[in-house]
């Protein structure tokens, strides 16, 4: 029986979003499909449930204990994510590749992009010695969409909390995400490392 | 019904600057890429910070990513990229195994043990694997047979339709089924 929480979900978009994590779904119904699930912020967070699931299934035929919590530890990863490149419900148009030529211009504005982060940037401790501050530059409340996914968020980060005294590890990197407070932050991407390594 | 890599639509969105279609590609993918990551980075905290730079990394190279792979091949290179300059980064020498960088399901096919798991974290999980456990053992035979021939065995639905000798669309439907009743156990666990 699908849990329903609002009318802009319904059975029809979980059955496409379970195969469409499968790489299964049609086509022709993938458009709709889309359109709705980013509309959707239950069918996000049924989307990491239905990872988590099929992670635990199949590390049911693992013999090294240890590998579950990988799966829950991946569950924070999303929230980071959002942290560093910004919320679901904004759009910024991400910068165009550089092109030949072109160069100069991009980066004269990745100069200006990256001063602006250096300027607003949060002064929080980064989260271990030597690891890239990829968090926030400016806080701005999140969108409504995003606020119902980010209980689901919380809820899920809760589950971790709670058990924290079974997890030193875990709730550890838990306090530290930005997921816990609900309030993710943006940050302002360099408009030039446009290219991975 | 042709049935394509079902990441486009997002990715072009996300290439568009909405960050929620991004979001979506992380929610699907980031059980793999921690996974991936673990096999190179073996402590779980350093891997998250691994991980979180890949993705990072990916979104801010969208611009270039032209189709001309899946999505997930793109990011599962972009991943074992991010994990071997980490390493240099750390003047620490690779593990003592090498992943195709080509190939995303060489990591699925070369499991790596890890000895120095949190042993109080298992108790932890072990609520949440349970959980699943007892909820497979009761969904219903066609049920747990399609689920577990998807993913563990990694079968198409139309590997699943011959096997279990029924439709695509029921193939479709059951693996829905299971995934549901057994999100519906797993879901206190997560909101509580």
């Amino acid at each position: 029986m699908p849990m329903r929480t609002g009318p802009e979900h319904n059975s029809r978009l979980d059955e496409q979003l379970s195969a469409w994590l499968d790489d299964e779904l049609p086509e022709v119904e993938q458009e709709f499909f889309v359109a709705r699930l980013v509309q959707s912020p239950e069918g996000a967070a049924r989307l990491a449930r239905y990872g988590l699931i099929g992670s635990c299934l199949r590390d049911r035929t693992a013999v090294v204990a240890g590998q579950i919590s990988d799966e829950e530890a991946a569950l924070q990863l999303a929230g980071r994510v959002r942290a560093a490149v910004g919320a679901p419900g904004s759009a910024t148009p991400l910068p165009a590749p550089a092109r030949k030529g072109r160069a100069l211009p991009y980066a004269m504005a990745a100069g200006i992009a990256l001063v602006a982060v250096l300027v607003a940037v949060v002064q929080t401790p980064p989260l271990r010695p030597g690891a890239e501050r990829m968090q926030a530059s400016t806080q701005t409340a999140a969108p409504a969409s995003l606020q119902k996914a980010s209980l689901s968020t919380r809820r899920m980060t809760n589950y971790l909390v709670h058990h924290g005294e079974y997890s030193g590890l875990l709730s550890a990197r838990v306090t530290e995400s930005h997921i816990i407070n609900g309030r993710p932050n943006f940050v302002a991407l360099r408009a030039a490392d446009a290219s991975p390594r | 019904m042709a049935v394509t890599g079902g990441d486009q639509l997002l990715v072009e969105r996300a290439q568009k600057g909405d960050r929620g279609a991004f979001d979506l590609l992380v929610l699907k993918y980031q059980q793999k890429i921690l996974k991936l990551i673990m096999r190179y980075v073996r402590d779980q905290t350093e891997a998250l910070d691994v991980s979180q730079e890949a993705f990072v990394k990916a979104y801010r190279a969208l611009p270039a990513f032209r189709g001309e792979s899946a999505f997930y091949t793109w990011l599962y290179r972009i991943a074992i990229n991010t994990a071997k300059n980490h390493l240099v980064a750390m003047q620490r020498k690779p593990v003592e195994y090498e992943l195709d960088s080509q190939d995303p399901d060489s990591a699925e096919r070369n499991p790596h043990l890890r000895e120095e798991d949190d042993p109080e974290g298992l108790a932890m999980q072990e609520e949440l694997r349970q959980t699943v456990e007892r909820a497979l053992a009761e969904l219903p035979e066609e049920l747990r047979t399609a689920i577990l021939l998807r993913e563990i065995e990694g079968l198409s639905y139309e590997e699943i339709a011959v096997a279990m000798d029924c439709p695509v669309g029921t193939v479709r439907s059951r693996i829905f089924r299971a995934r549901e009743t057994i999100d519906i156990a797993i879901r206190p666990l997560t909101e509580k």
